[in-house]
């Protein structure tokens, strides 16, 4: 017998001993529990005839109460907040605000723009306007005056309203006139106003001009149809108000656009305090502990702030003490490398359609062998170990085509509008630009008419391949947020008795919700059997 | 006289004699313990790279909310139809996690399918209590103040403990109801 044992014994033991203990060594844990993964919404246990389950948030399971605010501590007890505390827990956390102005990085002082939110809300309140309600638009690319302009409106009790920068006139005009704007505040020089005054209500317009033009004195037109007045000058010479001690937090504080699916046409959405803190607290509790906005975070919104989704989130970033860099240079109108650079970002916010075209150029840009091995081996380390590949000089040794957004990126917020009509990003789709960006990333549906912020969700570390056929792929939104329940009613062909599982039009309630009770969206979703939400019919 | 070739050939004799030393066997490859572990390492390999199933847990099929009347709900207790059904106040509970209360033959089994208001209120397990099926539901009017805390206690309890899986409505009046929500 001792004849038997030779060489090659001793070989295939080691073989079979580090094939046991390897793994057990090297492999790692998972970014996240897999098995939280197998049922992840809360789903009600009685439904309506022709609807189904509610499904929530696990953090709130139905027979609990919806998250309804920011949960400010106030002597023992706890209040929802409004907008404001946003801001000031900013403040009190010390966060930072910076731009990026080509390769110059200017850091703000916090102090600074408190002031310039007093100075502002005092100069807008002065002015007259014909309606009761002050409405603010702010026509400005992603920047610190973008920011201030929406707190100024939190704190003083006006309507703000984000327009999406850059844009033609007509479209611009067209958002003034449904949102009932008479101020603006937009980039000197970036627009004719004689000819936006002709349309609209327009009386009176903020100039905000940049340092190396402020000896030029853009306020002193004599031909201009309304008031003009510097920001700068604001900043610098006027006259700080006491802030309002109440504000009415049922009165709209912002106002978005977005096309209706119903009446099939773009429409101003109003979303009231309430609307805001729960949407932004949600969204500050979803990821895990281990994936939640922290004060070490740089959050940069590499997608417009006039976007309520980007606007939410940039809000749950600021009430985390995060980092804000933000870039006047955002997709879909500029690049995305561009709009993180000289940032060195931890979290960003795309726009859906960016991220899935950079996903399809990057895909196609790994023209050698050596690129394909490593994307199978990343593939697999994400769907077979649950772990997000690792920023590692081997992985780019020899790179092909993709955005460089600096090693520090971990989360990538991009969210689905289905108003828009583009076609839904795909899990496996989602895991190439995971390996792409060495990043998670989360896929939110949004509708901006029905509700502000996210609907639905995916998890941080959902990494599950999806089924992809000729005929289909799989995709899915994920489960709702903790501010919202989401159920579906029977629309037509599609019930909720289908044998593929429950499908049917979407109808959401909860304190992020811009109606009252329930919220029918007319967008076909269907429920998986792990408590997510797909949208489209198809099993 | 000693020959002195003598030892030469002795010595010689023996080289000759002694047996050619053995030949090194070749390695055997193919032995049972080489096959066991080499079928071992090939199943670890395998089991590495195949493919594995997403397990899926399926959450439990919701129950309809449904509109009862007193006929209806009669067949819910625990004898015509497992499930046990009981109503309250114009709610009706799925008491089915609980046969030992509310089972067949069980303490409670009388209030299994029917209006278990009045009964509850007075505290006593009496079926003159329970209105007939064919009768309109008890308006419970005629309670008195303790009664009605009692019966509010009950309430509350089945709330906390039990499903609302419907409502008890007066025969015809079903549509009513659907309609208000």
């Amino acid at each position: 017998m001792s004849s038997d044992i030779s060489y090659i014994t001793y070989t295939l033991l080691a073989v079979v001993a580090g094939l046991i203990f390897v793994p057990v060594l090297l492999d790692g844990e998972p970014d996240g529990p897999p098995m939280a993964l197998l049922q992840q919404s809360s789903v009600g246990p009685t439904r309506r005839k022709n609807e189904s389950a509610i499904h929530r948030s696990r953090e709130t399971p139905v027979g609990f109460p919806l998250r309804q605010g920011l949960g400010i501590q106030e002597g023992y007890s706890k209040r929802n907040g409004d907008v404001r505390d946003i801001w000031r827990v900013f403040v009190q956390k010390i966060g930072h605000l910076h731009t990026i102005l080509g390769n110059d990085k200017v850091v703000h002082s916090i102090d600074t723009l408190d002031a310039e939110i007093d100075t502002l809300g005092h100069y807008i309140s002065g002015l007259s306007t014909t309606g009761g309600r002050k409405v603010v638009a702010a026509y400005l690319p992603n920047s610190a005056e973008n920011l201030v302009a929406g707190f100024a409106c939190a704190f003083y009790d006006f309507t703000f309203v984000p327009i999406e920068y850059p844009a033609e006139p007509e479209v611009i005009g067209e958002k003034l006139r449904m949102a009932n704007a008479e101020i603006l505040i937009m980039p000197a020089v970036s627009l004719d106003i004689n000819e936006l005054n002709v349309s609209t209500l327009l009386k009176h317009v903020i100039l905000v001009v940049e340092e190396g033009s402020r000896h030029l004195d853009f306020a002193a037109d004599p031909d201009a149809k309304t008031s003009l007045k510097e920001w700068h000058d604001i900043a610098a010479n006027g006259q700080k108000a006491t802030r309002p001690e109440k504000i009415d937090e049922s009165q709209p504080h912002m106002v978005v656009f977005s096309k209706d699916l119903k009446l099939q046409k773009v429409v101003a959405v109003p979303y009231s305090h309430i609307n805001i803190v729960a949407a932004v607290s949600a969204q500050a509790t979803a990821p895990t502990p281990k994936d939640q906005f922290k004060p070490t975070d740089v959050f940069t919104p590499a997608s417009t702030l006039a976007d309520q989704f980007t606007r939410i989130l940039t809000y749950t970033a600021m009430l985390s003490g995060c980092t804000i860099i933000v870039n006047a240079v955002t997709p879909p109108s500029g690049d995305l490398q561009s709009s993180c650079a000289n940032a060195i970002p931890s979290i960003i916010v795309v726009p859906a359609d960016t991220l899935s075209s950079i996903g399809r150029f990057s895909k196609a840009a790994q023209v050698e062998i050596f690129h394909e091995w490593m994307h199978i081996y990343q593939l697999r380390k994400l769907t077979r170990y649950g772990q997000v590949p690792q920023h590692s000089s081997f992985a780019r040794f020899n790179d092909f085509d993709r955005p460089n957004l600096g090693k520090n990126l971990r989360l990538i917020y991009v969210a689905e509008n289905p108003a828009e009509g583009t076609r839904p990003i795909t899990c496996n789709m989602l895991n190439d630009l995971r390996a792409i960006f060495f990043s998670k990333v989360v896929y939110a549906l949004t509708y901006p008419p029905a509700a502000a912020g996210a609907i639905t969700q995916t998890t941080s570390f959902d990494y599950r391949p999806g089924e992809d056929t000729k005929t289909f792929k799989d995709s899915h939104v994920g489960a709702p947020l903790s501010c919202i329940e989401v159920k579906l009613r029977d629309a037509g062909e599609y019930t909720v008795d289908n044998e593929d599982g429950p499908m049917g039009e979407i109808v959401i309630a909860g304190p992020s919700v811009t109606s009252s009770g329930e919220y029918a969206t007319g967008i076909i979703g269907r429920w998986r059997n792990d408590g997510c939400l797909s949208m489209g019919s198809k099993a | 006289m000693a020959d002195p070739i003598r030892p030469i050939i002795v010595e010689t004799t023996k080289i000759m004699e002694a047996q050619p030393p053995p030949i090194t066997e070749a390695v055997p490859l193919v032995t049972p313990l080489n096959l066991i572990l080499f079928s071992l390492a090939a199943y670890l390999i395998y089991m590495r790279f195949k493919p594995t199933p997403i397990p899926t847990i399926a959450a439990p099929e919701p129950i309809v909310y449904t509109t009862y009347t007193p006929r209806t709900l009669a067949k819910y207790n625990g004898t015509d139809d497992p499930r046990i059904l009981l109503a309250m106040k114009g709610k009706v509970f799925d008491v089915s996690s609980k046969p030992m209360f509310y089972g067949p033959g069980a303490s409670y089994s009388l209030f299994a399918g029917r209006d278990a208001s009045k009964g509850l209120a007075k505290g006593v397990l009496d079926p003159s209590l329970l209105t007939p099926l064919d009768q309109e539901l008890d308006t419970l009017e005629d309670l008195t103040a303790e009664e009605r805390e009692t019966l509010q206690g009950w309430f509350d309890q089945f709330v906390g403990k039990y499903l609302v899986v419907g409502e008890l409505v007066n025969e015809g009046e079903e549509g009513g109801v659907k309609e208000k929500q």
